[in-house]
């Protein structure tokens, strides 16, 4: 009894100060000129891996939610703090959101169903950004960049076969157009491959990363050095802007 | 000039003379009736000498008193100097119209003369001077009425609110108009009557009628239509029609486009000169040409407007804060050739954006000179503290002068911020404010969520977000038909849906509703309204983003939508060629004039009633702002001619007119006096419309009440008392003498 009237007080408590402190916060941001405008989602693409891993998609999910607090603080973009969830298999659930995040440890092996849907996606107006996460290769084939050539050479060309795939000059947008990134992407980890953009109809409607800039929004500071998390972060914010300001490709 | 008058003073001014004469005599003959009364007790006692003495003394006594109390007074009255602005001007219509007889005979003119020689004389006993002016075409002055009536011919036309300007502008203190009242100059009435009323100055009509028999005119006098108008879009084209009627009546106009009619109207016309316009909206449908036929009564006119596709239109689209609508709409425009798009995201938010096809700007200009090169400024989700007063003036000079701006915001918050600015004054609603019903219940529900939210442990929903369902557009209860509102008029998957919108208070009267929320109680969702030469509209709504992405990729619903929807609500620009006959009557082998608008010399044609084709000479009328062309025949038969003009592009316009024997000017109609009209005009000036002298009395009394009064009374009242009270004091004395007292 104790127990329940204790979580209830807590859980009214909690109301009443996200009832009140909400708002209050909205006007302050507002007042300051930031964070203003609708939500913005964010997702995770849920995808199968080489060897039939079902479970390689969502690792170290806190590094997206570090990258939303990052947009928030630090850049005009109003993105909705929540992960959510978006199935390569079912394609009502992807196109909720105009921005999929794909990441995993082990290389992608999608089926026809699931390039298909992929394909749709990106044809409706989505917007893609795959990378490689070079950590944890201890169960895939031991390469650094299994994840990008898997990405690079084969399920690209079966998800839009009539898009190229090319890497991006360092004067691209998507190195300037919030952030500048004068030597093109930042680099924690892996082979530096280089940001590359599939490219349809002379717009980037996925970006594809080998460089695990992913790392630097989970633990930076630890694992790559100050400097290198915020160029992560950077870089993160830099792809989401330009992915909102670029024209569907469709 | 002065002159002497009497009458009574003290309490007896203000009464008739009559009145006072008739109370002073009888008080008189009531005193002497009592004096002799009361001196005859005392017959005994006095010798007749002696009575006749005290009845003398005390009949003094009350006559003084009696003339004490009429206390005459002596009244010299002064006319002020006559000045020269105090006189009176006529005019004497002398046109056509003034001088035709009717079956007895009569002309207006011999009428109104003899009206106005009934009223000339005290019209001259009270103003300093009065001046003659006869008029028709122009107006001449005139030594007397006689000159005025008889000297000089009669005119074509009749200048009648000109010369009444020109009367005016001489400042006298009234002015006399012997007129029929009909003016066929095309002066315009309104105009003339406010500028009349301010001067200040009473005009008088003096009416001429007679009994002709009225006849009528019509003249289908030009097409306005833009030259080159967008696919799917709407314009507007103009019948401007002169027609001169007896009596009030309904014309019938209809429109005929591409040979199928597609509007029809009863114009309203009022007894006498009618100068309509009828502006028809027309829907521009796919690229083609459209040839624009005006029919009225038996008139018809008609210009061609070319619908074309790649005609491009410039887009500015302004953006306040990050969101995913840019990304989608500047797809949807981008995949249309036809659209340029430059695009600007407020400075503060220091995102670059990337180039669009368009020129770049870095913020919203605050000249609505560098706004006018655009068709259409799209501002989506802006805040109202990002738009400087100079920013939001020049977007409204920009839609005044003929541009067009689209307001797109699904946030109340930042609509209501927007709350008595001069953007809000421009668009077509009032948005809701935070205290307003409708808000109020969105915010209610917000705090419902939250709580379900914390209590449930789900944090994802802490922030009152819920799960997103798309709404779809419908088409607002009798909406009619537009380009615009055919966006929402089917079912199918082509009906925008979107996710958020804005509350809105009110749509503005005179503002037109293309769309509201399709379920649920209706929500205003797509306003438009015209403002100056140009049109505001507000889309309540997200850039539906998430429509986009819920149709299939071959799906281009979406393109189509934002294509469709700027270019329903662009404004059209340029002017198609235009044939405006000059000549208002045309007889045989009388020349009938047009005119054309084009850059280079058009070929004129005119085709006979037996279909034989004349080509016509051609002489250029340009001046330095306007290109125009005039050509010229004499039609050889009457009957029902058409004259075709062709410009270097093509384009064509074509004029359907009547040749008869004899050309019938507006003048010689015979239209009925507009005495009402007069009448109108004058009683706005202070004026009176004079039928009989009485009419004009107001102006004489007028002039009579500026003569100046001096009363000076007869004698001074004491010395009359004086006189009474010594007549009393012997009276007395002789009473004593004679032992009366």
């Amino acid at each position: 009894m104790k127990g329940i009237s204790e979580t209830s007080r807590r859980r009214f408590l909690r109301t009443l100060l996200a009832s009140a402190a909400f708002p209050s916060v909205n006007q302050l941001l507002a007042s300051a000129g930031e964070v203003r405008g609708p939500l913005s989602p964010w997702a995770r693409l849920q995808f199968p891996c080489r060897g039939g891993d079902n479970n390689n998609w969502n690792v170290w999910p806190n590094g997206d939610l570090k990258l939303i607090d990052e947009l928030r603080a630090t850049s005009p973009t109003n993105v909705d703090r929540r992960w959510n969830v978006a199935n390569i298999s079912r394609l009502e659930t992807m196109t909720p959101f105009p921005f999929l995040f794909m990441h995993s440890e082990a290389a992608p092996e999608l089926s026809g169903t699931e390039c298909a849907n992929l394909r749709e996606y990106l044809l409706r107006g989505g917007f893609l950004f795959a990378e490689d996460c070079v950590n944890g290769k201890f169960h895939s084939d031991g390469s650094k960049d299994a994840f990008f050539r898997r990405m690079a050479e084969v399920e690209f060309s079966r998800i839009l076969p009539e898009a190229k795939l090319e890497r991006l000059p360092d004067d691209h947008p998507v190195f300037h157009c919030f952030h500048h990134f004068q030597n093109g992407l930042p680099h924690m980890q892996g082979i530096p491959h280089g940001l590359h953009g599939l490219i349809l109809n002379g717009r980037v409607v996925a970006l594809l990363s080998p460089s695990d800039i992913h790392c630097g929004w989970t633990n930076g500071d630890e694992w790559f050095g100050h400097e290198k998390r915020v160029q992560a972060m950077q870089m993160g914010a830099n792809i989401y802007v330009y992915a909102m300001t670029a024209p569907t490709g469709g | 000039m002065s002159h002497i008058e009497w009458q009574f003073g003290g309490w007896l001014r203000d009464w008739s003379a009559l009145g006072a004469t008739t109370l002073l005599v009888a008080l008189a003959v009531a005193g002497l009736i009592y004096v002799v009364w009361f001196y005859r007790h005392a017959a005994g006692a006095l010798t007749p000498r002696a009575r006749r003495w005290l009845v003398g003394l005390r009949a003094a006594v009350v006559l003084l008193l009696l003339l004490c109390l009429a206390n005459p007074e002596r009244v010299e009255k002064t006319a002020p100097p006559k000045k020269p602005s105090h006189t009176l001007t006529v005019l004497v219509d002398r046109s056509a119209s003034m001088s035709a007889p009717d079956h007895r005979g009569g002309t207006r003119l011999a009428a109104a003369v003899r009206r106005w020689k009934q009223v000339e004389p005290s019209a001259k006993q009270n103003f300093s001077s009065v001046n003659y002016r006869r008029f028709a075409n122009d107006v001449q002055s005139a030594s007397s009425l006689d000159d005025a009536v008889n000297a000089g011919a009669t005119g074509s036309e009749t200048h009648l609110f000109a010369a009444l300007r020109q009367a005016l502008a001489e400042n006298p203190a009234a002015v006399v108009c012997l007129t029929d009242g009909l003016d066929t100059s095309k002066d315009d009435a309104q105009k003339f009557a406010a500028e009349a009323t301010a001067q200040g100055v009473p005009i008088y009509f003096v009416p001429g009628e007679n009994h002709l028999l009225p006849g009528s005119s019509l003249e289908l006098h030009e097409v306005q239509a833009p030259a080159r108008v967008l696919r799917q879009t709407e314009f507007t084209a103009t019948a401007v029609i002169e027609t001169a009627v007896a009596k009030d009546q309904q014309l019938p106009a209809e429109l005929w486009v591409n040979g199928k009619k597609t509007a029809s109207t009863q114009l309203a016309v009022r007894a006498g000169h009618n100068t309509l316009s009828w502006p028809v909206t027309v829907g521009s449908g796919e690229p083609g040409s459209l040839t624009l036929e005006f029919r009225v009564g038996d008139q018809l006119a008609s210009a061609v407007a070319d619908v074309v596709e790649s005609k491009t239109m410039e887009v500015l689209y302004y953006q306040g804060a990050l969101q995913w609508g840019y990304r989608f709409l500047r797809g949807a425009l981008e995949s249309d050739s036809s659209f340029r798009l430059t695009a600007i995201l407020n400075p503060a938010l220091q995102v670059q954006l990337t180039a669009a096809n368009g020129p770049s700007l870095t913020d919203l200009p605050e000249d609505a000179a560098e706004l006018r090169r655009f068709q259409i400024v799209v501002l989506a989700h802006v805040f109202a503290d990002q738009l400087t007063p100079k920013q939001q003036q020049a977007l409204v000079d920009y839609v005044r002068g003929g541009g067009g701006v689209l307001f797109i915001s699904p946030d109340s918050q930042a609509t209501e911020g927007f709350s008595g600015t001069a953007l809000e004054q421009m668009l077509p609603v009032v948005f809701a404010t935070r205290n307003d019903p409708a808000n109020a219940a969105v915010q209610q529900m917000q705090f419902q969520l939250s709580v379900n939210a914390a209590q449930s442990g789900d944090e994802t929903l802490a922030s009152g977000s819920q799960a997103i369902t798309l709404r779809p557009f419908a088409l607002p209860a009798g909406a009619q038909y537009s380009s615009a509102s055919r966006l929402f008029a089917t079912n199918s998957e082509t009906v925008p849906q979107f996710a958020a919108s804005a509350k809105v208070r009110s749509v503005k009267s005179g503002a037109e509703t293309l769309a509201v929320s399709g379920v649920g109680t209706p929500e205003v969702l797509l306003a438009r309204q015209r403002f100056g030469n140009g049109f505001a509209a507000a889309l309540t709504t997200d850039l539906l983003w998430r429509w986009k992405l819920s149709l299939p990729s071959d799906s281009h619903a979406v393109e189509k939508f934002w294509q469709q929807l700027l270019l329903s609500l662009a404004p059209t620009s340029g002017e198609g060629l235009r044939v405006v006959k000059i000549t208002p009557s045309a007889a045989v082998n009388a020349p009938v004039l047009f005119s054309a608008n084009a850059e280079a010399a058009p070929v004129f044609e005119a085709i006979s009633p037996g279909g034989a084709r004349q080509r016509m000479t051609v002489s250029d009328a340009s001046t330095a702002e306007h290109p125009a062309w005039v050509a010229g025949f004499a039609p050889t038969a009457t009957g029902r001619w058409e004259v075709h003009a062709t410009d270097a592009a093509g384009r064509q316009a074509r004029v359907v007119f009547l040749v008869g024997e004899k050309s019938v000017s507006a003048e010689l109609l015979n239209l009925p006096a507009d005495v009402a009209g007069m009448k109108q005009l004058a009683e706005s000036t202070g004026g009176a419309l004079v039928q009989d002298a009485a009419d004009f009395q107001a102006p004489v009394e007028a002039v009579a009440k500026l003569v100046s009064k001096t009363p000076e009374p007869l004698w001074n009242s004491g010395v009359l008392l004086v006189a009474m009270l010594g007549l009393y004091s012997t009276e007395l004395i002789a009473r004593r003498r004679w032992k009366l007292l």
